[in-house]
């Protein structure tokens, strides 16, 4: 483990004032009150920070259509009207409104993941934090989900011009489409996204099966989760898929989007992660000690968006920060504990042990059909991960083996769970692990 | 009634239908043979599902019966329900063999169910509803099968389509009760003989259309397409191995630490990082709005002196409860008024009055008040008073319906990430 990251974190006092419009759940204001957070915890002290470079269209277009980079700097509230036709077909107008600098803002937060990235292909930090980016849902040629412009795209691309490969992981509670459908058909990203599945969440894609094409087959990887996943759950599964995808394609660098809205008590997510569940993914991410770059995405109730994001900053640092919070202007949003704890909240946790144990098990078989994959360079790996104990052509295709015996046969029995397979109250010391 | 007559499988099928309103299918029932299940109940003798009267026609026998009401499939979703309270009761049933399907008509739930979900997949035209849709599923055909054959398509045909005819990533959500999905998993999931085939079979041209976003898990699952082509994907050029150009141009500016020549002289106290909140401090009433207010005036001039210009760089200036000096107190007022006064009607929304009667001040005035001091102070009043269900995010309650500045709703567009279907109460009203 390296003795001591630099990060290099980057913050734009504008983004403060943007506004989506009236109860639209995006506020960047939650960008505003993490700052203000970060700093009352003295974080700045241990990190650079840096006013990104607004993007310009060209760098913009490395990735999205020059008509829509276009239209997206010329539409204004006042005059798109005009434009139904325009606003339809780059799916503008609902979910995503125009309003006012609404150009500024998508080049300030991708300006935030572009400088970022360079500033790691030139080595001058480990890390590089832009939490007003993340937006991964925007497709190369339209808005979607509160998204305009895919700033993990285009950080992807830059770190593509020094490393062979990058590694691109999403726990926000949607699925990471744009980035997936971006690198789809290419080996040189690898997308793993975990992600609420299923009773028609946006924004539908995300299934299991769906891991890539052409060359790009099994390069994209799919967590399909249901309602209510805890920490336990989520880290176990999380851990399991990192470290072996890690292990397989050797990334060059990793970018990591923490969508807050994987948090209990999100206004539009499902799942039932605390601040602590949330972050140990960050710090297992962290200890990989590959160059890394993190982005915030979706999180749809502020304060917790700001917990959960200082947080991560102070994981990030290897500071542990004391629960309380101490004063800053915006101390009244944290009542009535005043406490980086988020309140949990009673719900039922749909995933169950068998249904992310096949999900684990079909990962594991999609990973091993690249291990050999000519084009990517890796070093052989060692046989016992994949040469199973017995060999299924010989075994009596007639004959009944029960699911359990199966089960063993692919994983040891307490290769998922510690110990034996009902263990429901050993979470205790789950995190610490990481 | 286009009966075909029953296949009985060997495979121990067991017939699922409904009996009457409570819906509980019996084991004597099953055992019947197979001419006795013509005597269909759901349906065919008027049986009232949920009180209503049920279209007893049949399907298929009456141009009439096209469109049917929302009612007929109450029964159709009741049963659903059923099944996804508990799908391991014994008494739902399971599905036969899927080349069998096609000798069931569509009095079985299961049939319909499937029949539905076929139709809403299949739909292409953004003028049908989807009402008419499935209606139309119902008497076209009982024949699964024809349906399937019909949107059988290589993935590789959506290769060279143009922008127009991408799939796109609809917004409209269904509409449907959340246990239909459910169901639909569980069959999908009960089925063995699904095939390879289902993954291949597309869910076609996609408009602004409900359905499209499935989460149906097993095999049958008829999933959102990944669209594919030159307008979706990144151009991604292979790795050449020469060395990086250290590129030292857009790497951000350095706002902090502050440039040497800027370092400050003054003394501050260095606060340890992470301390957090001291445990006490020396006001008579802690706790009290205005110890609240010393401490964090004070921590702002603290924050102000060590960071220098950078105070004014990340915009700090224009932060806080202190952006209300610059407002009269008129204005603070006028503002409160018209937040309150507009919060309830529907149509207006109190930002097209703010911006009319403050048009001195710029947008970003405006939003900078609300989110500094308006909102505070709302959060101070609350938790204050009843700190325990509080949400400075809820702005539904207050302010009306979800949408943009002109009034146009967001969240009436299913598909939207807005509508969580479990968070109904983000819903259009």
């Amino acid at each position: 483990m390296r003795s001591k990251d630099k990060i290099a974190y980057f913050y734009d006092g504008d983004v403060g004032n943007v506004y989506f419009g009236p109860s639209h759940p995006m506020k960047p204001h939650r960008l505003c009150m993490t700052h203000h957070l970060v700093l009352s915890y003295e974080l700045h002290n241990k990190m650079e920070i840096y006013r990104p470079h607004k993007a310009y269209p060209v760098e913009l277009a490395q990735f999205h259509s020059a008509d829509y980079v276009e239209f997206l700097n010329r539409i204004t509230p006042d005059t798109q009207s005009l434009f139904s036709n325009e606003m339809v077909k780059y799916n503008l107008g609902e979910d995503c409104p125009v309003f006012e600098n609404l150009f500024e803002f998508c080049q300030i937060y991708a300006g935030g993941t572009i400088d970022a990235a360079r500033r790691l292909n030139n080595q001058l930090c480990d890390i590089a934090i832009n939490w007003a980016g993340g937006l991964h849902h925007a497709k190369k040629c339209e808005a979607s989900g509160f998204c305009y412009v895919n700033d993990l795209v285009l950080g992807i691309l830059e770190l593509l011009k020094h490393h062979a490969r990058v590694l691109y992981i999403d726990i926000d509670v949607h699925h990471g489409d744009g980035v997936e459908e971006a690198f789809y058909f290419t080996d040189r990203v690898m997308t793993v996204s975990f992600h609420k599945y299923g009773d028609l969440f946006f924004p539908g894609t995300g299934d299991l099966k769906d891991v890539g094409e052409r060359e790009g087959k099994f390069y994209a990887i799919n967590v399909p989760l249901k309602d209510g996943i805890d920490d336990t759950s989520f880290y176990r599964l999380f851990k399991l898929v990192i470290t072996k995808v890690v292990e397989i394609y050797q990334p060059g660098a990793i970018v990591l989007q923490c969508g807050a809205d994987s948090l209990a008590g999100d206004r539009l997510g499902c799942f039932n992660l605390s601040i602590d569940g949330h972050a140990a993914c960050v710090r297992l991410v962290k200890s990989l000690n590959l160059p890394l770059l993190v982005t915030g995405g979706g999180g749809y109730t502020k304060e917790n968006v700001a917990r959960c994001w200082t947080v991560e900053t102070g994981v990030l640092l290897d500071a542990e920060l004391p629960d309380e919070i101490p004063e800053n202007e915006y101390i009244k949003y944290f009542a009535p504990d005043y406490s980086l704890k988020i309140p949990s909240v009673p719900m039922e946790n749909l995933n169950s042990r068998s249904y992310l144990n096949s999900i684990r098990q079909q990962v594991h078989e999609n990973l091993r059909s690249i291990q050999h994959s000519p084009s990517v360079q890796l070093q052989e790996v060692p046989p016992d991960f994949y040469i199973p104990d017995f060999d299924e052509d010989e075994q009596n295709p007639d004959e009944r083996v029960d699911r359990h015996m199966k089960d063993k046969q692919i994983q040891r029995d307490d290769e998922y769970y510690g110990g034996d397979n009902d263990h429901d109250h050993d979470h205790d010391h789950i995190m610490d692990d990481a | 009634m286009t009966n075909k007559g029953l296949f009985n499988s060997d495979d121990g099928w067991v017939l699922v239908a409904s009996a009457s309103d409570d819906e509980t299918v019996n084991e004597e029932e099953n055992k019947r043979g197979s001419e006795d299940f013509g005597e269909e109940r759901y349906g065919v003798d008027g049986g009232n599902i949920d009180g209503r009267e049920m279209d007893t026609s049949g399907v298929g026998e009456d141009s009439a019966s096209r469109k049917r009401k929302p009612e007929c499939y109450s029964g159709m979703l009741d049963w659903i329900t059923k099944v996804a309270k508990d799908p391991c009761d014994p008494t739902n049933g399971s599905l036969p063999e899927r080349h069998n399907w096609k000798y069931y008509g569509c009095y079985q739930l299961w049939k319909q169910v499937l029949l539905v979900r076929d139709a809403m997949l299949l739909r292409r035209n953004a003028d049908s509803t989807s009402q008419e849709t499935i209606s139309q599923a119902f008497f076209d055909s009982n024949d699964i099968s024809t349906l399937q054959k019909k949107q059988k398509m290589h993935p590789s045909l959506y290769d060279d389509r143009k922008g127009s005819e991408r799939l796109r990533c609809s917004k409209r959500l269904l509409s449907a009760k959340d246990s239909f999905s459910k169901s639909c998993d569980r069959i999908g999931v009960e089925s063995s003989s699904s095939g390879s085939q289902c993954d291949e079979v597309c869910a076609g041209e996609q408009s602004n259309s409900t359905a499209d976003s499935v989460g149906f898990a097993g095999n049958f699952r008829r999933k959102k397409q990944i669209p594919l082509g030159p307008l979706f994907q990144a151009d991604v050029p292979d790795f050449c191995e020469e060395a990086y150009k250290i590129d030292c141009k857009w790497l951000g500016t350095r706002i902090w630490p502050l440039e040497k020549r800027e370092r400050n002289k003054n003394l501050i106290e260095r606060v340890p990082i992470g301390r957090g909140r001291r445990e006490s401090c020396g006001c008579q009433f802690p706790g009290s709005v205005e110890c609240v207010r010393f401490h964090v005036a004070e921590k702002r001039m603290m924050v102000k002196l060590e960071l220098g210009t950078a105070f004014y760089g990340w915009k700090f200036n224009s932060m806080g409860e202190e952006v209300a000096l610059s407002w009269t107190k008129e204005d603070e007022n006028k503002f409160q008024d018209i937040v309150k006064s507009n919060c309830l009607l529907s149509e207006k929304y109190f930002w097209d009055e703010l911006f009319k009667f403050f048009p001195r001040k710029d947008r970003e005035a405006l939003v900078n008040y609300y989110y500094n001091v308006f909102l505070l102070r709302r959060r101070g009043y609350q938790n204050r008073n009843d700190a325990s269900d509080i949400d400075s995010d809820d702005e539904e309650s207050e302010f009306g319906p979800v949408g943009n500045r002109f009034g146009q709703n967001a969240a009436n567009s299913p598909g939207s990430i807005f509508c969580s279907p479990k968070k109904s109460h983000l819903n259009i009203r």
